[in-house]
């Protein structure tokens, strides 16, 4: 039986979406996510909490309705300077009532991520699944899933029960024993592979990849009979050197999987960055070109895998 | 300094930008799929961006100075002699690289007035009749409608050329004569006459306050009586000109003296017949003349190619002024001489082929089996005819042209279906219609697949490819439902399963009613579908539902033009359920006013200015021997109640029940001055945008400022959310069954039909701020199942659950437009993901949906430098158009639209 208090924190549910497994799916983004990476696109998940975000195109300086209240007196004007207000981020990050961004009448604040029980996301989901047609279903990414588990266990046994297609997008940074009891209900897996090398992967994402690397290998060798697709953003001047890219190939070749999918790394999430108070390093690094990322589906292909490049995946 | 809201709002939960599913890629997506026309249908097509909607007085003068001279004539065979008349004096002109020939005029984009219908509103400027117009309530739709200033509309005088009804040129020399003929008319046009007698329901102020209160759009009696349906081609294209003129002989010999067992009007089928044979052979001479001009033209031709083609112009138009078509190409050629035909009998707009791919079939068939045709030059026909059917241009008023069509004439190509036996009805030929469309962007005829489960996918696959054009067609249209519907309403006048599959859509998307007839080419027998009802949309065109709400708000005073258009209630609404109570008495008095009233137009319309060689191509005119004032259509229950703006008017309920009567924020006083004080926001007009995201705020104003964000917080529909969606569903479930009500002049009830067309611009023009927190004068939400723009948070799954909430069956129509960023549906993978989410609306029960392939930031570059995309068309609401020939309300409504993207 499940808690039926259990609740997990989800920062996005979308509809439609065409991009992360077969058919038309939904995406729920659980928040929490044990690595940093520097280029992070949904930065706003990364802690498993809820983000005050904070968007200065809205912020009407004149009022400073927050400001009032704030009850941890967190939030300074900053008169004629821009931002007009400045956020103590360490009470804002910590804060339960969050009652600045209910005070704020041009919606400048906003809070991301919402705490739904099971049976809360089964209602979208269940909604959901009436529109998804037939290769579609549901897939869980984030954050990282996996760091509520008990929850995406939960989540994902209901699913199954219901007859839904289920997809996992994980960086695989968990307990291996979690996420071979996650596969039990899961259709597809896309591991992310940020970096080959474990002192670079730590100097990009804040933790080194051996866990990682463990559980791609566990999960080859498992009895899982699912479909795993090794997912690798080319994120520039960090892994998209041919050492590591052949490196990654012989790795995963080695453990004898077939597919990978090489994404070209985006900006898109940068405005997040701002709203969060955060610097954004990539500001002005451009996205690999179409020929960049066709040199390195060679690598892979070369190294005898199926490789796809950007959205454009057999399912 | 202010700030525009979009600023305010930027990129929030609340972002008028907001994109379900992510943000666009940074560049500018174009299109996917981009094909050229052949070079013939590429030159046609050319020649069409060059000209300008042209007006000509020929047709009103001849039909004028006969019908003058037939004073005391049986009004069926005046008006016989009268079109005879015209149609035989009609200049014909072809065009070089023509394959497909006639017009309604003898420009390439020509038109005429027709002022036995009204004479007013084009004499405009010339005359002093324009202020008397004025004075006509119904005229105020043109102070607030608005056209495109670009592409081949003549919204302004230049050199020679006078512009009228905002959208037409005129030779100043033709306009004298066209003002001599149509003073001829005052006082006897329908317009004029209709206006006499509508004056004698006891209730007419409160019609002409709704029309100047904009509360109701225009009235159809006179500006559009026919339209909204399908064609029939049927009978000539079974018996031709000969052999329907002689049916019509040996039927008037069988009529002539005899009442037939019906003592009221069956002795006027001798004069029905004799009419129908006049007009016939009017109709004859025209192909003649057209045939000589191709003679004429074959002889000083030198270019042995072109020689040629004249040629076989003459042969095709020679055979088929007599005899059935033997070929493809005659068969296409008749069809479009009768569509245009049926035009320049009337003001038509909306007059739909119907599943021509399904009609032109026999011959299509034989021909390719025979080899006398290729499918190479089948496109190319249908190319040509794509470009023909662009050129037609409907002349109406500015305020119905403009404001309600967008200058459009929604000729719709249905495809798809089923047979009578309940199999797949699309073919080959239909492939190859879309193949043409996909070749040869154009905006006519716009195409609809009506949508069953059954048709294959390749078939659904093809269509989804010409959805990736950008050109908004096809649509998709629930075939289950509309069947429906069908088998609901016209089920009293004996339709049934097998008729109801013969369906199509008339107009932008109106449900019409068909019938199979029994075609025989050379000795192999088909059915083939044809229209068999009469014009849809010719009831109540458009009443504003939002305004409808303000008018309660206001106790039933208009504040825009200070008028008391309903009788005030003196309510102080202590509940809800009173203030919704409210809404619907207003809206059931407006229903009742314009019915009655409208019904006197249309009888009006139908004594004199009856359709003829419409009718006589429908079932079962001819066998009857009763054209469609004396209900000789199959089906006669079409009369309908539009409505306009039900989503904005459905979360403004939803906001007032929360704000005012559930949590008590703010009495209904302090909501009605925060409306009327537009939140504190300038007006629309003073911002020059009528897009909400660009409204701006006055200084200092921020007195309304926590009512604006509770408004446009508070529920909305398109989010699965059972607060708002539980009214709406309410109100279907009400206004579906109240129109049955009312009754039309052919006494039967009237049925609901919620298409917006462009009336959301104007009528929200109209409007004051709305308790959804839409602003003063900022264009409605279109259609009538789309979320008002940025209101749809949840992404397209929950907007689809608010829309299925209600039976759609219990309506001609609704309407839902998704614009869809084209990056989200690339490839074979992307095709196939849009005709999964299709196909869920369809299964869930949505009657239509359409998408907007276009990524808003072209739009915005095409606003500021038109002439770059002279041929770039979008999807507005039902129908696709020039972006250059919109206006800009509706222009700045489509760049609104929420973009899905699945990124």
């Amino acid at each position: 039986m499940t808690d039926k208090n259990l609740k997990g924190l989800i920062f996005d549910i979308q509809g439609y979406s065409v991009h992360d497994g077969s058919g038309c799916r939904t995406l729920v983004f659980l928040s929490g996510c044990p690595l940093r990476c520097r280029w992070c696109s949904n930065p706003e998940g990364q802690l498993l909490r809820q983000r005050l975000l904070h968007r200065e195109s809205k912020c009407v300086h004149k009022y400073y309705r927050c400001v009032d209240a704030c009850p941890h007196d967190a939030i300074r004007m900053m008169d004629g300077e821009s931002p007009p207000v400045e956020f103590d981020r360490s009470f804002c990050d910590s804060c339960d009532t969050m009652d600045c961004s209910s005070a704020c009448l041009n919606e400048a604040l906003r809070i991301s991520g919402r705490y739904y029980t099971v049976d809360e996301l089964m209602r979208i989901l269940l909604r959901d699944q009436g529109f998804w047609g037939s290769n579609g279903g549901v897939t869980f990414g984030g954050g990282e899933p996996l760091l509520q588990a008990e929850f995406l266990l939960a989540a994902l046994k209901k699913c199954q029960e219901s007859y839904m297609h289920t997809a996992l997008e994980t960086c695989a940074h968990a307990p291996t024993e979690t996420l071979l009891e996650a596969l039990n209900f899961t259709e597809m897996l896309f591991i992310d592979l940020k970096h080959i090398d474990p002192d670079a992967h730590l100097a990009g994402t804040g933790v080194t990849n051996n866990l990682i690397l463990e559980n791609i290998r566990a999960v080859a060798s498992s009895v899982w009979n699912g479909r795993l697709i090794i997912r690798v953003t080319i994120v520039p001047g960090y892994n998209d050197t041919m050492e590591n890219l052949s490196q990654t190939a012989e790795f995963i070749s080695k453990a004898k999987l077939k597919e990978v999918n090489l994404l070209p790394f985006h900006r898109l999430g940068q405005s997040k960055y701002q709203q969060l108070g955060l610097e954004y390093e990539f500001a002005n690094a451009s996205p690999p070109s179409g020929d960049e990322m066709s040199k390195y589906q060679g690598i892979f292909e070369n190294a005898g895998l199926k490789c796809y490049v950007g959205y454009d995946i057999p399912f | 300094m202010s700030k525009k809201l979009s600023q305010v709002l930027e990129e929030s939960g609340i972002s008028l930008d907001y994109q379900a599913g992510g943000i666009p890629p940074e560049e500018t997506t174009d299109r996917e799929i981009k094909r050229e026309p052949t070079p013939r249908a590429s030159r046609l097509r050319d020649l069409y961006y060059q000209t300008l909607s042209s007006a000509t007085n020929e047709f009103p003068y001849w039909y004028t100075r006969k019908y003058m001279g037939l004073d005391s004539e049986i009004p069926v065979v005046r008006r016989a002699l009268a079109l005879k008349c015209a149609f035989s004096h009609l200049t014909p002109t072809i065009f070089p690289g023509e394959l497909i020939v006639m017009g309604k005029a003898n420009y390439y984009r020509g038109s005429f007035p027709m002022p036995w219908l009204s004479e007013g509103y084009y004499m405009a400027k010339e005359d002093e009749l324009y202020q008397a117009a004025l004075e006509r309530g119904s005229t105020s739709s043109d102070e607030v409608s608005e056209f495109g200033s670009g592409g081949g509309n003549v919204t302004k005088n230049f050199g020679n050329v006078v512009s009228i009804a905002g959208k037409f040129g005129i030779r100043r020399e033709e306009l004298p004569a066209l003002l001599k003929v149509a003073r001829a008319w005052v006082g006897k046009s329908v317009d004029d006459l209709g206006h006499k007698y509508e004056q004698m329901v006891p209730e007419y102020g409160i019609k002409e306050a709704v029309m100047k209160s904009m509360v109701c759009m225009f009235d159809s009696g006179y500006t559009l009586p026919q339209g909204r349906e399908v064609i029939n081609y049927y009978y000539l294209l079974q018996h031709g000109f000969d052999g329907l003129i002689e049916i019509a002989e040996k039927k008037k010999d069988e009529a002539a003296g005899r009442a037939g067992g019906d003592g009221m009007v069956g002795m006027n089928r001798l004069y029905n017949y004799e009419a129908a044979i006049h007009v016939l052979e009017g109709i004859r001479k025209w192909i003649l003349n057209y045939a000589e001009e191709a003679e004429r033209l074959e002889a000083m031709e030198e270019d042995a190619v072109q020689k040629k083609e004249y040629n076989d112009i003459k042969e095709c138009l020679n055979w088929i002024a007599h005899h059935p078509p033997r070929t493809f190409r005659e068969a296409l050629q008749l069809c479009w001489t009768i569509h245009v035909a049926v035009l320049n009998e009337d003001a038509i707009s909306g007059l739909s082929p119907g599943r021509l791919g399904q009609v032109l079939y026999p011959w299509f068939e034989q021909d390719i089996e025979s080899g006398r045709i290729t499918e190479a030059e089948v496109l190319e026909l249908l190319e040509c005819l794509r470009v023909k059917f662009t050129c037609l241009d409907c002349f109406a008023s500015m305020g119905v042209v403009g404001g309600v069509l967008s200058g459009n004439t929604f000729n719709n190509l249905s495809l798809g279906g089923l047979t009578p036996e309940g199999a797949p009805a699309s073919n080959r030929l239909e492939e190859l219609i879309i193949d043409a469309a996909i070749s040869c962007v154009t905006t006519q005829p716009t195409l609809s697949v009506l949508y069953d489960d059954k048709l294959p996918e390749r078939f659904m696959l093809k269509a989804i490819e010409c959805v990736k054009t950008g050109t908004g067609y096809p649509a998709f249209m629930n075939n289950r439902v509309a069947m429906e519907f069908l088998l609901k309403h016209y089920g009293p006048e004996g339709m049934n399963v097998e008729e109801s599959r013969a369906f199509a859509i008339g107009g932008c998307l109106e449900t019409s009613p068909c019938s199979w007839m029994p075609l025989e080419l050379n000795g192999k027998k088909y059915l083939i579908p044809g229209g068999s009802g009469q014009p849809t949309s010719v009831g109540i065109h458009f009443i504003s539902l939002p305004k409808i709400l303000e008018l309660a708000l206001f106790n039933g005073l208009d504040h825009r033009t200070s008028l008391q258009v309903f009788p005030p209630h003196n309510k102080k609404f202590e509940t809800y359920d009173e203030l919704f109570e409210q809404v619907k008495t207003y809206f059931a008095k407006a229903v009742e006013v314009l019915s009655l009233t409208n019904n006197i137009q249309h009888d009006v319309w139908r004594k004199n200015n009856m359709a003829i060689f419409n009718s006589i191509l429908k079932p079962d005119c001819l066998e009857k021997g009763h054209l469609i004032n004396e209900m000789g259509y199959r089906y006669n229950a079409t009369h309908n109640v539009e409505t306009c703006g039900n989503i904005n008017m459905v979360n403004s309920l939803a906001s007032l029940k929360k704000l005012v009567y559930q949590d008590k924020e703010f009495t209904l006083e302090e909501f009605k001055e925060a409306l009327q004080e537009n939140f504190g926001f300038k007006t629309a007009a003073e911002v020059g945008s009528y897009s909400l995201a660009d409204q701006e705020k006055k200084e200092n104003a921020d007195r309304y400022d926590r009512i604006h964000f509770l408004c446009l917080t508070a529920p909305k529909y398109g989010n699965d959310d059972p607060y708002v969606d539980s009214i709406l569903k309410e109100w279907e479930n009400w206004f579906c069954a109240m129109c049955y009500d009312h009754e039309s002049l052919n006494a039967k009830p009237y049925y609901p039909c919620q298409i917006s067309v462009s009336t959301h611009a104007p009528m929200g023009a109209a409007t004051l701020a709305t308790p959804d927190g839409r602003l003063s004068g900022t264009t409605f939400a279109d259609g009538s199942m789309s979320a008002y723009p940025g209101t749809d948070r949840n992404g397209p799954y929950a907007l689809f659950t608010s829309a299925t909430c209600w039976d759609h069956s219990n309506s001609q129509n609704s309407q839902m437009n998704l614009k869809i960023h084209p990056s989200a549906i690339q490839g074979i993978e992307g095709a196939r993901k849009l005709l999964e989410l299709t196909r869920a609306y369809m299964r869930k029960g949505g009657f239509h949906i359409q998408y907007n392939i276009v990524d808003s930031r072209m739009l915005r570059d095409a606003q500021r430098i038109p002439d770059r995309y002279r041929d770039l068309v979008v999807r507005v609401a039902g129908f696709t158009q020039y972006w250059v020939e919109i206006g800009k309300p509706i222009q700045d409504e489509v760049i609104a639209r929420t973009e899905y993207e699945g990124v």
